[in-house]
């Protein structure tokens, strides 16, 4: 998936963030600047409480930044936009709406036919044939974050921004959705931001990880991952990276 | 409600009539204070069915319940359509919410009979100073669960439908307003109830029809079966109404249907 040669989509700059407490101004992000290619992606792993939601939230146009810009192909971020859709960790649904509704709602009020072709499309590429007129809460989890993968892909999003997305699963479901993923991102040439927890996960999934250091509020290195696809788990050099990264998690 | 649950919604009326029966059977009080069943049952006939002039009261039913029901659903609707904006607007907008609170605050904490010698002075004897009434008493129930509904709704749905393309105000309609529609509805329908105890109270005070005007009426000729009769003629009517606003509302929303 990587594209080597593509210049940068995605700009961070410079960027800090504290949140107002009692008062008082606590950091959360120092001074981090980042660039991510089209096509690339990009996981940002940190443990909890790093920063690296934040982070996403003000790509996302979620969250305005202290100080420092985003830009996005060149236009800095002010808001939120379907050029950055937001697949969440937590079910973010529309109750009300069917699957179907729920995929079709960013189409807003475009034409009749146009709408349904894309809306089937959609409900057959991530799996969910069958099931477009079921409501969220009839769902699984898993079919859940299908949806939400689907409805926010609907607008074609210049970049995919997604927040431990896989992180209330169950591992079988997880390495599923993962492959979806992989898929999706491969089809689309779909450029990533993802944020997680999990090194095996990222190491999975990514072309590149960002480790987000909690004490320091930047990030502490950057690993590339260069091993062939489709990865094995149980390989040395998958093992091995999975190790540095636990390291560099667990550094003071 | 379901078909299968109402033997079960019986069960209470029903104990509750059964010893009445038996009260009056032996006795136990006179019939003055308490009619038997039967008789309030005739009267009840009497009033609804019976032709006009067979007796006190007799077909008075029709106007007099669309008497009550005009102003009910005039005050309620006035309710309505000011406590559910103010209080969605209220929920979400931390200036509108100081702006209202303290005043709404205060009228609420006036007990609303207060309100009903202001009333006849501005409105006069009348429909006006009933529907004043019932939208006085409706709207804060109304106002207080739109504003818990609205401030309830998560930001994360308000996220997606930004990041998904819907500007605010469309917002206000295609996530706000939809997600807060449980409890707008359970406000609704609160202030639905309030609205039949205050028309009571509004037709206390001497006009010349309606259900609440027929119970005073009786009780002034000493007809206490009739009482009984708009008692419970009140009872049967507020708890159609309530079930005719929840269809109502299932009818026109989705998310009033798909959420429950």
């Amino acid at each position: 998936m990587t594209v080597n040669n593509s210049p940068a989509l995605l700009e961070i700059v410079n960027l800090s963030h504290s949140y107002s407490r009692n008062g008082g101004a606590e950091p959360v992000l120092r001074r981090i600047s980042l660039s991510i290619r089209a096509g690339e992606l990009v996981c940002l792993i940190g443990r909890s409480g790093c920063g690296k939601s934040t982070l996403l939230k003000i790509v996302a146009g979620f969250l305005a930044p202290t100080q420092g810009q985003c830009l996005l192909a060149g236009k800095r971020i002010v808001k939120p936009g379907p050029d950055r859709c937001v697949v969440f960790q937590e079910d973010a649904l529309f109750p009300w709406l069917t699957v179907r509704e729920n995929i079709a709602f960013g189409l807003g009020g475009s034409s009749g036919t146009q709408r349904r072709l894309e809306t089937e499309r959609l409900i057959d590429l991530v799996g969910l044939e069958g099931y477009g007129d079921y409501l969220p809460r009839t769902l699984s989890g898993g079919m859940k974050q299908r949806v939400a993968l689907a409805r926010v892909l609907i607008r074609s999003p210049q970049i995919l921004l997604m927040d431990e997305p896989f992180g209330a699963l169950d591992a079988q479901t997880r390495e599923e959705m993962q492959e979806l993923l992989l898929r999706l991102a491969q089809k689309r040439n779909q450029t990533i931001l993802f944020v997680t927890h999990d090194v095996q996960e990222a190491v999975t999934i990514a072309d590149r990880a960002l480790v987000l250091d909690r004490d320091s509020e930047q990030i502490g290195a950057t690993v590339p991952i260069a091993l062939p696809r489709p990865r094995n788990r149980s390989s040395h050099d998958f093992q091995d990276l999975c190790a540095r990264l636990h390291a560099l998690l667990r550094q003071p | 409600m379901h078909a299968k649950d109402i033997p079960l919604s019986l069960l209470i009326p029903l104990i509750a009539l059964a010893a009445w029966q038996a009260t009056s059977a032996f006795g136990m009080v006179p019939t003055y204070l308490l009619p038997p069943p039967a008789a309030v049952w005739e009267a009840g006939l009497r009033y609804i069915f019976a032709a006009a002039g067979q007796g006190p009261y007799a077909g008075r039913f029709w106007s007099d319940l669309a008497a009550s029901l005009t102003r009910v659903l005039l005050g309620f609707s006035l309710a309505a359509a000011l406590g559910v904006p103010l209080g969605v607007v209220s929920g979400r907008m931390a200036l509108a919410h100081r702006l209202t609170a303290g005043a709404i605050g205060g009228l609420r904490a006036v007990p609303g009979i207060c309100w009903l010698p202001l009333a006849m002075i501005w409105f006069g004897i009348g429909v006006k100073t009933t529907v004043f009434l019932v939208a006085m008493a409706a709207f804060f129930p109304i106002y207080q669960n739109a504003l818990t509904g609205a401030r309830l709704v998560a930001p994360i749905y308000c996220q997606a439908g930004a990041m998904l393309g819907v500007g605010r105000l469309r917002g206000v309609f295609a996530v706000l307003l939809p997600m807060a529609m449980p409890n707008i509805i359970a406000g609704l329908r609160l202030g639905m109830g309030v609205s039949w105890a205050y028309l009571v109270l509004g037709e206390l005070t001497g006009v010349p029809d309606g259900l609440g005007a027929v119970i005073m009426d009786a009780r002034m000729l000493g007809q206490t079966d009739v009482i009984l009769v708009g008692v419970l003629l009140i009872a049967l009517i507020g708890r159609l109404c309530d079930l005719a606003l929840v269809a109502l509302m299932r009818l026109c929303f989705k998310s009033a249907r798909r959420q429950s």
